[in-house]
Formats: C-alpha cells, structure tokens, sequence
C-alpha cells in the first residue's frame, strides 16, 4: 500500500542502543510490532497500522528530526531530549513518558577515593579550591549541555567538559578527567571504575519518551495525556500518535486519508472510544 | 522601530537544511540593524564618543575573542554560566566576550609598559550572552563604555558618574534615575561574618534575589542553602560506609596528627586508594577541615538578613545614609566604606548632581565579581523591564587578578547602546547630510562625466548616488523621487560635449543646465 507522504505518520525510534531493544517490545505489546525487512534499511513499517511509516535513527538524533518536522513522531531518551534543545524550545513536546522503559538517572560521579566529598556543594567547594591552584575540574561528560546547565545551576562555574563518547566513566582511572557525568544504570561500571555518586548529584532521572512535533501547539494542547495505564495499550498510543499529526487537519484532508481496513478507523471513532476495529491486548 | 524579536524566535524554529529553497535564518537572540537602527547606533556612538574624548578618554579595540580564564577569573557566575565559551581549533578554551571591562583590563596588563597612569580609555563594541531572548535584551549587544585606570578612591568615582549622565545628556535622554551604592559594604560584612570563599560569591551572586520580592527571596534563600550545602551537609549512606556518622563524630574529638593517623591507617586496611588525580594529604586535610567546619548555616542567615535589612534601607541621601550607618554598627560591619561612599557623595556636589534622581541604596550588587568600591547604575523611567541603560563601578583588585604586577586601582562604567537606541531622539542633521542625489549617466558615454559630477558634489558633503540601473530620465527621476532624494542630477548626450550637467530638484521640479564646475555651488544653494 503507498500513501501521500502527507497523509502518513512519520514516526522515528532508535535503531540502536540502550533503549532500541526495549521499544520495539514495547510497541510490539502493543500491538504495533515493526517489521524491518532488511536490518541495513532504516524505513520499516507496523504491518497492522499501514499508515505509520517507521524510520530508524539514533535516539540523539531523533529530537532533533521532531523540531525540524522531518519526523510527526519519534520515541527516544528524555536524557537525549534535553540534551540537544534549548531549555525553552518548545518545537518538540513530550507526550508521554512514563512507560516505564529505559530508566536511569545522569548523575555526577567521583572517584571513591575522594573521601571528603559526598555532595554537590562539596564538589563546589573543591572547584573554588582547583581555581585557586591555576587549573578547573575537568568533567568527562556524554551529555556536555545537561552537564554545563546542572554545574552553573549548582554555583560551579570553573570547569572543563570533556565530550567523550562511549566509555566515559574510565575517564578518572585514565588520569584524563576528575569526575565524571553519565548515565547510571546498574551501577556496575561505576563500581568497576571506583566511582561513587555525589549526593544531590542527580542531573536527570531519565527515561523513554514519545515525543511530538509541536508546529500546532494549540492541536498539541487537546491531545489527551496517555495516562500510565492508557499508554501502553495499542488505543492509547495510537491515539496519541493520530492527535498528534491529524487531530486537527482540515475534514477534506482527513478524508483523504486512506481508509484502512484492518486498523485505521476515522478519527472520529477513536475520539469517542467507540468499538475499535483491533484487538485489545494489555501488557502487563 | 521593528526589531524583530518575534520572527527571530520563530526563525530559529527552523533548522537551515541543506535545500537551497529554504531560507537561512537570522540565528536565534542575534539582531540585524537595518540602516535607519545602525545610523541611529552611529550617531549615539559619535556622540558619546564627543563626551569622552572631551574629557580626555582615548580609544582602544579589544578582540571579541578572549581566552575564557580571562572571565572565569573574576567576571562572576552569572556571566560566566552564559558565555559563549568553546574550544578552537587548536585546542584552546576561548570565549566570545561576554563584557569588556576584563579584556580592556587585560590589554593594560599586557601593555602596561606603554600607559602612564591614570589611564583613560574608552571602547565600543560587541558583547555576546547566552540569555533567554526578550524585548531589549539579545545575545548579542553592544556596549560602549570607559576605564580608568590607576585612580584611587574618590573623586574620579564622582567623575565617572557625572561622565555617564553627561553622556546620556548629550543624547537628549532626560527621563533617568541613578541608583549608587558601595560594594565595600557588603564585602566588609562577608569578612566580618567570616564566611568562606564560596559563600560569598554565592551571597553576592544572590543579592539582587534577595530584594527582589519576597517570594524571590525565599527562592533565593533556598538556593543559597542548597548552593553551600546546608541541606546536604551531613555525611551518610550515600558516602562510603567506611565513613559513617560514627567515624566523622569521632574524628572530630581527635587532635590533628591523630585524625590524619587514623584516616590513614582505617583506608589502608579498606585498601581504598585515595587520589584521583589529587594529592591524598590534601584530600584527608579537607576531610578533616570539613568536619571540623560548624556554624555556616547561622553565618549563612544572619548574611541574609543583613542584606535584606540593607536593601530595606535603599532611598534618598539624606535617609539612607544615617540609617544605613546604624545598621552597620548593630551588626558590627566596618563603616570605612560608608565613609568612602559618603566622599563620593561630596565629589558629586562639585559636579552639580542633582540628587532628586539619585537612589542610594547600598544593597547594589551589579552581579560582577570584580567590583570592589563605589558601584552605580542608570535606569530609564520609559522603558520596561529591561531598562537599565547604563552600569559600571570601581574593581581595584581586577588588575592584580588578572596578572597585573601592581594594585592599580580602577572603574569604569558601560552603556548598553540598543537600549540607549530606544530612548534616544533623533537630532536634526545637518543641511549637507540632509542633501541627497543621484547623478544619472543617461548614455554610457556620459558615465565618466557623471562619475566626476558625483564627485564634485561629495566634496561639498552632499550625499552623492551613482545610477546603476542605466536608468532613462524618466525613470530615473521616479527612482530618485521614490527613494527620497532631494536632487538628481541628469548628464546626457547634449551635456557631454559641452561638460554641462542637468540638474533637478525633486522639491520644486526646478531644473538648470550647469556647467560642471560650478555643479556643486548650484546643488548647494539650491537646497538653501
């Protein structure tokens, strides 16, 4: 079936990585299982609702096609969110985010060894010391921008961030960095590389998130928030993701849009939660 | 004036793609000057510039790119937090200038040799901020200001004030008041108070939360708290177990040898390295010294209260000063500044300042980390939010800080000329500027005649455009009257030969044939 590019959700998750694995089950609990013929392509489809066409991306770069609107939708980290936008960019807007998939926290880490510090003010404390002594701590950091902002927040402003990808928490070991920003998950490679989390050093609690282009915020603003329960069923998401892109289109428009027998009701029939044309399967 | 603040925000709402359809857009807090805004910011700058040459400033250019140490040193959180800062492509860890008293203060370092002191200089140009975009306030803006350098105490802080009102004078602005303090006050209280390094910047950096409002002063508060560690200060699960409660209790009854005795031997048989690329004494010193450190948070409150008993005080001479005196004795605070500040005061009556604009209030903070004396800053009653159009003040440590070889005592003060921009009347020009023409070649043989015609009228100051389209006369003389020109002046075949050019005015639609010589003695006096 091919349709106006128009008339088709666009609707990004990541293709690798730490939540990749996660989001997939999640929709195909759902019931909106993609189907990846090729593993080298980055188009796919969700064979029970032929209106969504499916584009793999790194989950960094997801945010990014939301605001410029090459995407409708996509599904990625809060952490990745927040990371590449402006505080007050509004372009992109979290729909949901409490599916309970891909939760960890950024946090600050130090080496062990560094028994006279165990919070941020502490780490404040030893920034004014390192300044003294003509150098800045120097911060190996994945997520440089939540980084900065968290740091100049906490009255820590003599500092280096070091970009690293991949690996970072070794940075301290390796004699490259001080500390340490990153994600925490299990806590195995910070205890492997003899880091500790500073207390109040909690940058960001992350997790997966649905997110929206946000060209109409007025349409945006009359999208039902998926409550926790709601969202992860097949009508929640679904919902959410046709708000998202036709909940406001003109009636002509969205008559156009294919008729589709097997999944897509109108609109109108989701609105009012009339019986839906699919099978309900809650997951857990 | 449109300038564009809410296209600029929506423009940033698209990213530049790689089509060649899309536009580029203006990047997101940047403003462009169209030629009526930029003629406007050129007349401010000559103006000021009139006023402090007069009073005997010279000009100096600073780069826009500084390394960022330079602002880290002493330009405070609040700059710093928004600097423009990256590294190059050597490696370096550069700024775009987020002000430029610390980069003035820096070309006097590394120059020191050519200056004789005092020395006063003044400049203009870009500064760069990462704020939130709003009207009157962008990432990048202009300041024009002076430094003068190796001044003590006294009556150049009076100069200088009188210097920013005089500038603003010359503007035409009228409608301004003047808010000074001393930061000497607040200084000798954190000293007084004995409060660590750390606080106080946190202190100073929080004064102008502290008397906003009271619900921002509580915010404030809290933020203070947080900043210094009073709501984490207690060691416990989060830290290593080694390092319970218990042990810190105990450690603080020990004396010193024992305690780093005991620290060391209990790791020893944990075999946790201590390090991480610090030195283990150092980290067992601060541990010590940490557990050992008691009674921030009283010092930490009886700070803020002081500064908000301070600012509670702010108001005309005559009332702040004695009451300000009163309470800097119940708190114990030194009274030398006040006495400084009230100099000051006296310098001003010299200058006839009419203290019916002035607020003292001795609470100003000015949210830089160089300021050490008197400090001011000028605000226009007409604009908004964002209406301070003028703020500066004394850093007498600032040269030092930045590797300096001697104390040299220093001030200064910038404009913000975008605000000035908006509150500034257009004066009058003068009638040559007012004269505008366009010499029209109406044959390409006539080109080199009209090049000379234009000219001999730029020589008399007449603002003189060359015809580019290859207009015919009529044409040309719409294009003139459409565009706002006074004149035109038209050379066409009959007018080679006998090096005559036409010579119209749009006004009247007088015109005269001319001899070219005497072209730009008609063009003057016809516009008479």
């Amino acid at each position: 079936v091919t349709h106006d590019t128009h008339d088709v959700l666009r609707f990004a998750i990541p293709s690798k990585g730490r939540i990749a694995e996660p989001v997939q089950a999640f929709l195909a609990s759902c019931g909106l299982a993609v189907s990846r013929p090729n593993p080298r392509q980055y188009a796919a489809t969700i064979p029970t609702c032929p209106v969504v066409s499916v584009l793999f991306a790194h989950a960094e770069e997801i945010p990014g096609k939301v605001r410029e609107g090459t995407v409708d939708v996509g599904m990625t980290g809060l952490d990745k969110l927040y990371e590449s936008g402006e505080e007050d960019d509004e372009r992109a807007q979290v729909i949901f985010s409490d599916l309970g998939i891909g939760r960890a926290r950024i946090v600050l880490g130090v080496p062990e060894g560094w028994i006279d510090a165990w919070s941020v003010a502490d780490l404040a404390d030893l920034a004014v010391q390192y300044r003294d002594r003509g150098r800045d701590l120097r911060v190996s950091t994945d997520f440089p921008n939540i980084t900065r902002s968290f740091l100049h927040r906490h009255g820590i402003h003599a500092f280096e961030l070091l970009p690293t990808e991949g690996a970072v928490e070794s940075a301290p070991s390796l004699g490259l960095a001080d500390l340490v920003s990153t994600l925490l998950e299990t806590g195995t490679s910070f205890r492997e590389n003899r880091l500790k989390v500073l207390r109040g050093g909690t940058i960001l609690a992350t997790e997966t998130c649905c997110i929206a282009n946000c060209w109409n915020s007025s349409r945006l603003a009359d999208v039902p928030r998926a409550s926790t329960r709601s969202s992860r069923t097949y009508g929640g998401v679904l919902l959410t993701l046709w708000h998202a892109t036709f909940g406001s289109v003109p009636r002509s428009r969205a008559s156009r849009v294919p008729p589709s027998p097997a999944c897509m009701a109108h609109p109108a029939t989701l609105v009012t939660g009339m019986p839906q044309p699919w099978s309900y399967r809650p997951s857990g | 004036m449109n300038h564009g603040s809410t296209r600029g925000e929506r423009s940033n709402n698209r990213v530049a793609r790689s089509s060649h359809h899309e536009p580029v857009e203006r990047v997101r807090g940047m403003l462009d000057q169209l030629p009526e805004a930029a003629a406007r910011i050129q007349q401010i700058t000559a103006n000021l510039a009139v006023t402090f040459e007069r009073s005997g400033f010279r000009p100096v250019h600073v780069p826009v790119v500084e390394f960022s140490e330079l602002f880290l040193r002493k330009s405070g959180a609040d700059v710093v937090s928004k600097m423009y800062a990256f590294t190059d492509h050597g490696g370096r860890r550069i700024a775009l200038r987020p002000e430029l008293t610390a980069p003035v203060a820096r070309l006097y370092v590394n120059n020191a040799h050519q200056f004789t002191l005092p020395a006063r200089l003044w400049y203009s140009g870009p500064a760069f901020r990462y704020e939130k975009p709003q009207r009157g306030r962008y990432r990048q803006f202009t300041q024009m200001g002076v430094e003068l350098l190796g001044a003590p105490p006294g009556l150049a802080d009076a100069e200088l004030i009188a210097l920013a009102c005089a500038g603003l004078d010359r503007l035409g602005i009228t409608d301004y008041r003047i808010v000074i303090g001393h930061l000497g006050v607040v200084l000798g209280m954190l000293a007084a108070f004995d409060l660590e390094t750390r606080m106080r910047a946190a202190v100073l950096q929080a004064l102008e939360g502290l008397k906003k409002s009271p619900e921002s002063a509580i915010s404030t508060r809290r933020w203070l708290e947080g900043l210094v560690g009073l709501d984490t200060d207690r060691p416990a699960a989060e830290g290593p177990e080694e390092f319970n409660e218990e042990v810190h209790a105990l450690l603080a009854t020990m004396d010193r040898p024992q305690a780093v005795k005991l620290v060391r031997s209990l790791l020893g048989t944990l075999r946790t390295e201590l390090g991480g690329g610090r030195d283990p004494d150092e980290i067992v010193d601060r541990l010590l010294q940490r557990l050992s450190r008691t009674g921030d948070a009283a010092r930490l409150d009886r700070a803020v209260r002081f500064v908000t008993d301070l600012a509670a005080l702010a108001g005309p001479k005559e009332q702040a000063l004695p009451a300000t005196e009163a309470l800097l004795r119940q708190y114990g605070v030194p009274l030398q500044p006040l006495e400084e500040f009230q100099q000051v005061c006296e310098e001003l009556d010299a200058f006839g300042m009419d203290w019916s604009r002035v607020t003292v209030d001795l609470s100003l903070g000015r949210g830089l980390q160089y300021y050490t004396g008197p400090v001011f800053e000028i605000y226009c009653s007409s604009l908004g939010a964002e209406s301070q159009l003028c703020g500066g003040g004394r850093y007498d440590g600032l040269v030092r800080d930045l590797g300096g070889r001697d104390d040299v005592p220093a001030l200064g003060f910038s404009y913000g000329l975008e605000r000035l921009a908006l509150v500034t009347v257009d004066t009058p020009r003068t009638a040559a500027a007012n004269n505008t023409a366009l010499v029209v070649a109406l044959h390409p043989s006539a080109r080199a005649q009209a090049v000379r015609a234009a000219e001999t009228l730029r020589d008399v100051g007449i603002r003189a455009e060359l015809d580019v389209l290859g207009h015919g006369r009529r044409q040309a003389l719409e294009h003139a009257r459409r565009t706002g020109r006074s004149m035109c002046a038209l050379i066409g075949e009959p007018e080679i030969a006998a090096k005559h050019a036409r010579l119209r005015w749009l006004g009247t639609g007088e015109e005269v044939t001319v001899p070219l010589e005497r072209l730009a003695e008609h063009a003057l006096k016809g516009s008479a």
